[in-house]
């Protein structure tokens, strides 16, 4: 039997049927038969991929028209009382398909906000080495060789006088050798500790470093920027205090620390400065016509702080858990 | 640093809360943390000890009366110093310890005990537990414990940036007090006494640059014994340990007014000479600590005029030591190069809090008070006499010059006026000299234990931290020249994290410290560090496959068995040792495992395959702009089944399924895990860059041709032949389906379904067009290709 005879055939017998029917509840049974997921005319559209690709949209027309035709019929039985037609129930409690959800590291996302926060300001993103010789990373941000700030940071060695970057300063003497002023930079990236690992110190973390440099630049425009900053990343009402410092390569130097809630207690979250003559001295720049600042903060302080995370160790370790939930 | 806040008051009056006074040390630059020991200690008491008895059981314990002022309680004791009419810290029944220990009525073996005598340990006020804490007969019976004796260890604990050798000591730390508060600093002033121009000893400086100046005396006649509990008590409230009464008067001084001093046994150094000289090559010393010491030219000494008897401004001999038996001492206070002494060390790794003081700059002026100090304490305390053997050797004077400091300079930077008087007190009160005759500039000269002030800029900071950080006034203009040449080099890798985070992949950020096999397992020489923390982290990475695979290992472990990784993170290698030599790298690689999808009502598992990471890397690095890309087999170690990627003709990257001998290396339990590799610096102009392309809005043309072929062969040729003889109207074209039918097509045959999609630029395609170019492909792939055509 041809499609098109089969067509003819189904369409006789349900007439004959549906001439019959009394009530709703019959006309559901005569729905399924022809109109459910195994029924006469779902069957017909199976047939419908044998036929040659010529003849299909043929066929087709004519299957859509025999469906129509039979819900239509069937539908002018069941309106007007209360249908719970299965084909259209929906069980919305089962659960959506699933799709994977991913993200990125918290610690990118942090950095993210950072670059966004000042690139509002007119900083540009540079970048720069890991590994890195002693002049950069200390001589020429005034840390000489038998200096005690060279215990500040417990330093890597690859080599005599290469290191492993104990912060991101290094990039600051880059940029000026590379550069004429005036400089408006932030430098993100990974810096390495010689520290042993623990809940609150890790062998590496990440840095922000910013570097400002113009004609008449003062601490004030430092505490503007900063505090600009603090309240973008942590809101504006959140408590902040400035703490005199000392780093070898901005004068006068500063820390700022952010009250911690749930410590009860103050957590430093970056360093900054004005930038030492010196410094301006090593790269060549005059120091009696430039002058700058520079601050470096902690991102895995700050993410810390923002999200209440206690062990630093989390942010390594890749635990799906902990990222799931950035 | 420890600082005693009782001992403080010995200079400067303090009245704040503790807290507060911590809180004003941070602002003026001494980063202070304070925690009261004392918070979990509640109603402990002063009692007295009234009887000691033997406890009937136990021979090692006492079953003691103890008085509260008021009534006699029954306290059994394990305390070896224990004895009657002692003073003592009582725990009563209902009291709390640290830790929140609740003292309870209890038997031991056998015996009712009421409460507790406390040791230091547990009271916490040192780490002293092999006794009770006797208290001086002043502390009056029934007073709480705290409020009557404990209060006078409360401390604070600073810590004192390098550039502040000043701050080092409990004057120092008043002085910054006293000159914030603008309150008084007690002077330091000490007795001194007549010396003999001739004494009877040697003493000389081989180099004056070396030790600038060197203060020696003898005193004899002095009775080692313990010091005095006031002196005990204050060493024990900066977490020192008291000795004997001239180690411990040397404790005192060093943190009083941070002026190091030795003391020698003058008995025992038989030359009756003091030379000051570095070591020569091969010579040794036996240390205060009893440690043999190899020495060198890095090393200055002080010697008998031969033999050394301790290492300058670090440790002292233990041949010269002072002991029980000491009578006659020679006392040194001396000012040593801080270069000489931080050179001397390092090398040796011996830091002291001598040798802290020393490298940082302590004081030459200083030197001299500290030595008439020590002298008064050991007369007192260990009753030694000064017959003026005494010599001070200043060879090396240091002069200070004078800074000029511009009241317009100290505008600019801190954008405030401070003006004369203010300026005058601070700088006076810290010690400087000022003058002020010049108009708007101030004449400076730092005092001798500030080494760190030396210009302009150091004078502004002193006063911006002495005036408040807080009160320089914020300025919310933004200054300066916008000089945008780019804003992030980077920038382009914000579309691989934002595609791969929407494929269901969370970034990893990993250690890039690794062992030695692991960092050197993908063929490249990875960089070594020279004094790593640990062996498993003494490489730089050169792979971040091993970081993804470790915690791949650990969210199975934490049963998530489907997942997928990235990281997009840094590598390094090098190809010989110079800098110039270390190649630093950004690489984009991932790892997929597990079930695509969970098994749901709504579908089945869906395991990822080597098809899962081929589309990975087609979604991340194709689409209209970037569709050039093609893949090759690859023979790499780490890969079972691996690929180069290649775009434009050069290798970008690799993928496949990771091969079994990777997880072996890396001590990883194995699994399927499919990755990818890829280098992102070569594909930058990709990300970025991009022009509209129209859309064509023409009618598309769609054929299909069905080929059958050996199950064996791989489409990749009829793919080639499809776009070779598509044209430039073919925009599409890809395999719709397979299947292999061995009673329709025959045994090891498939049948492939293609499908290409024609689309014009500018007109309406036909059949006529399209029809020889399917007709083309038909014949070449059944002549050349060994396909037949399905009919």
């Amino acid at each position: 039997m041809s499609l098109k005879d089969s067509i003819e055939s189904v369409k006789n017998d349900f007439l004959t049927e549906f001439a019959s029917i009394g009530d709703s509840s019959s006309s559901e049974i005569l729905k399924q038969k022809y109109l459910g997921r195994n029924g006469l005319v779902t069957e017909l559209f199976k047939e419908l991929g044998k036929v040659s690709s010529d003849d299909r949209p043929l066929y087709g027309q004519l299957l859509n028209g025999l469906k129509n035709e039979l819900f239509e019929k069937i539908s002018s039985v069941q309106s007007g009382s209360d249908s719970d037609d299965s084909s259209d129930y929906v069980d919305i409690a089962l659960p959506g398909k699933s799709y994977s959800r991913g993200s990125s590291h918290i610690l990118e996302q942090t950095f993210t906000d950072i670059k966004k926060i000042f690139g509002e300001i007119g900083f540009s993103v540079a970048y720069g080495p890991e590994i890195d010789d002693d002049y950069h990373n200390f001589t020429a941000l005034n840390v000489p060789e038998h200096h005690p700030a060279r215990d500040m940071q417990d330093t890597f060695f690859v080599d005599k006088d290469i290191v492993l970057r104990t912060h991101t300063s290094n990039v600051q003497i880059h940029l000026m050798e590379e550069k004429d002023p005036p400089l408006r930079f932030i430098v993100p990236g990974r810096v390495y500790r010689n520290e042993s690992i623990s809940y609150k110190s890790y062998c590496l973390f990440h840095q922000v470093e910013g570097l400002f440099v113009e004609k008449n630049v003062s601490f004030g425009q430092l505490k503007g920027t900063l505090e600009y900053f603090v309240k973008k990343m942590f809101g504006s009402d959140r408590k902040m205090r400035w703490r005199p410092s000392y780093f070898p390569f901005t004068e006068p130097s500063a820390e700022v620390d952010i009250w911690d809630e749930q410590r009860n207690q103050w957590m430093e979250i970056l360093g900054c400065g004005m930038v030492d003559p010196e410094v301006f001295k090593s790269v060549g720049y005059d120091p009696k016509v430039w002058r700058g600042y520079a601050f470096g903060m902690g991102v895995e302080r700050i993410a810390m702080l923002k999200h209440g995370i206690d062990d630093i160790r989390l942010f390594y370790n890749g635990d799906i858990r902990f990222l799931r939930q950035f | 640093m420890i600082v005693s806040i009782d001992w403080l008051k010995d200079f400067v009056d303090i009245d704040e809360q503790p807290e507060e006074l911590a809180e004003l040390l941070s602002s003026v630059g001494l980063e202070a943390e304070y925690g009261n020991q004392f918070s979990e200690i509640k109603n402990v008491i002063i009692g007295k000890v009234l009887s000691v008895k033997g406890h009937p059981n136990a021979d090692r314990l006492n079953v003691c009366t103890v008085n509260d002022g008021e009534n006699d309680f029954q306290v059994v004791c394990g305390a070896p110093n224990v004895a009657e009419g002692q003073t003592i810290a009582y725990a009563k029944v209902g009291s709390v310890l640290p830790g929140g220990f609740k003292l309870e009525k209890i038997k031991l073996r056998g015996v009712e005990s009421s409460g507790m005598i406390c040791s230091a340990k547990e009271l916490n006020i040192s780490d002293e537990h092999d006794g009770i804490l006797v208290l001086p007969d002043t502390c009056r019976l029934g007073k709480n414990f705290i409020s009557e004796y404990g209060n006078k260890f409360l401390k604070i604990e600073l810590d004192i940036t390098p550039n502040r050798p000043d701050a080092f000591s409990h004057y120092g730390v008043a002085r910054d007090i006293s000159v914030f508060k603008n309150e008084k600093l007690k002077p330091l002033e000490f007795e001194t006494k007549n010396v003999n121009d001739n004494p009877s000893f040697k003493l000389s400086i081989d180099n004056k640059k070396d030790c600038p100046r060197y203060i020696g005396a003898v005193v004899s006649n002095v009775t080692v014994k313990p010091s005095p509990q006031w002196m005990q008590e204050r060493l024990i409230a900066v977490g020192q340990r008291p000795i004997n009464n001239l180690v411990d008067i040397s404790n005192y001084i060093l943190m009083e007014i941070g002026q190091p001093t030795h003391i020698f046994d003058w008995d025992k150094i038989n030359n009756k000479e003091i030379l000051v000289r570095r070591a020569s090559k091969n010579e040794t010393i036996t240390t205060l600590d009893q440690n043999s010491v190899k020495l060198n030219e890095n090393h200055l000494l002080i010697t008998d005029g031969k033999k050394p008897i301790a290492i300058a401004g670090v440790m002292g001999g233990f041949d010269s030591a002072v002991s029980d038996e000491t009578q006659t001492v020679f006392i040194e206070s001396a000012y040593f190069d801080p270069i000489t002494i931080r050179k001397s060390s390092k090398s040796l790794s011996l830091s002291t809090e001598a040798s802290k003081r020393y490298e940082r700059g302590a004081d030459p002026e200083i030197a001299i008070l500290a030595f008439w100090r020590m002298l008064a304490l050991i007369e007192e305390y260990a009753g030694g006499s000064f017959d003026g053997e005494f010599l001070d050797l200043f060879p090396g004077n240091i002069e200070k010059s004078d800074i000029k400091v511009r009241s317009s300079e100290i505008e600019q930077i801190l954008g405030l006026e401070l003006g004369n008087e203010k300026t005058n007190n601070i700088l006076g009160g810290l010690g400087f000299s000022v003058s002020t005759a010049e108009k708007g500039i101030f004449k400076c000269k730092a005092p001798s234990y500030r080494p760190d002030v030396e210009r302009e800029i150091d004078i502004i900071e002193e006063l911006a931290r002495i005036n408040g950080y807080d009160n320089i006034p914020v300025d919310n203009a933004l200054y300066g020249t916008f000089i945008i040449e780019e804003t992030d080099p980077q920038l382009y890798l914000q579309n691989f994290r934002d595609k791969l985070s929407g494929l269901g992949f969370y970034q990893h950020y990993s250690n890039s410290l690794q062992d030695k096999s692991t960092a050197n397992l993908f063929g490249q020489d990875s960089i070594p560090m020279m004094n790593p923390l640990s062996k498993n982290m003494a490489h730089l990475r050169t792979s971040l496959y091993p970081g993804l695979l470790k915690a791949a290992e650990l969210n199975i472990k934490n049963s998530s068995k489907s997942f997928k990784l990235y990281e997009l993170a840094n590598v390094h290698s090098q190809n010989g040792s110079k800098i110039e030599h270390m190649k630093e790298e950004i690489r984009l690689t991932g790892i997929i495992s597990g079930n695509e999808r969970k098994n749901s009502v709504h579908s089945e598992n869906d395991v990822t395959n080597i098809f899962s990471i081929k589309g990975v890397i087609k979604t991340i690095l194709g689409d209209d702009y970037f569709n050039d890309l093609e893949f090759s087999q690859c023979d790499k170690e780490l890969y079972e089944n691996g690929y180069d990627i290649i775009y434009a003709g050069k290798i970008v990257g690799f993928f496949g399924k990771l091969s079994k001998k990777i997880f072996s290396l890396l001590k990883v339990g194995f699994i399927d895990v499919y990755g990818f590799d890829i280098s992102t610096e070569q594909l930058k102009d990709i990300s970025t860059n991009r022009d509209y392309i129209p859309i064509n809005t023409l009618p598309k043309i769609s054929r299909k041709i069905n080929l059958v072929m050996d199950s064996k062969d791989s489409i990749v040729s009829i793919l080639g032949l499809i776009k070779e003889k598509g044209g430039v109207n073919l925009v599409d074209y890809y395999p719709v389906e397979i299947f292999e039918d061995s009673e329709n097509l025959g045994v090891n045959k498939k049948s492939v379904v293609f499908e290409m999609i024609f689309q014009h630029k500018e007109k309406t395609l036909e059949d006529k067009d399209v029809n020889p170019i399917i007709d083309e492909i038909i014949d070449i792939a059944q002549s050349k290709f060994n396909a037949k055509l399905r009919v």
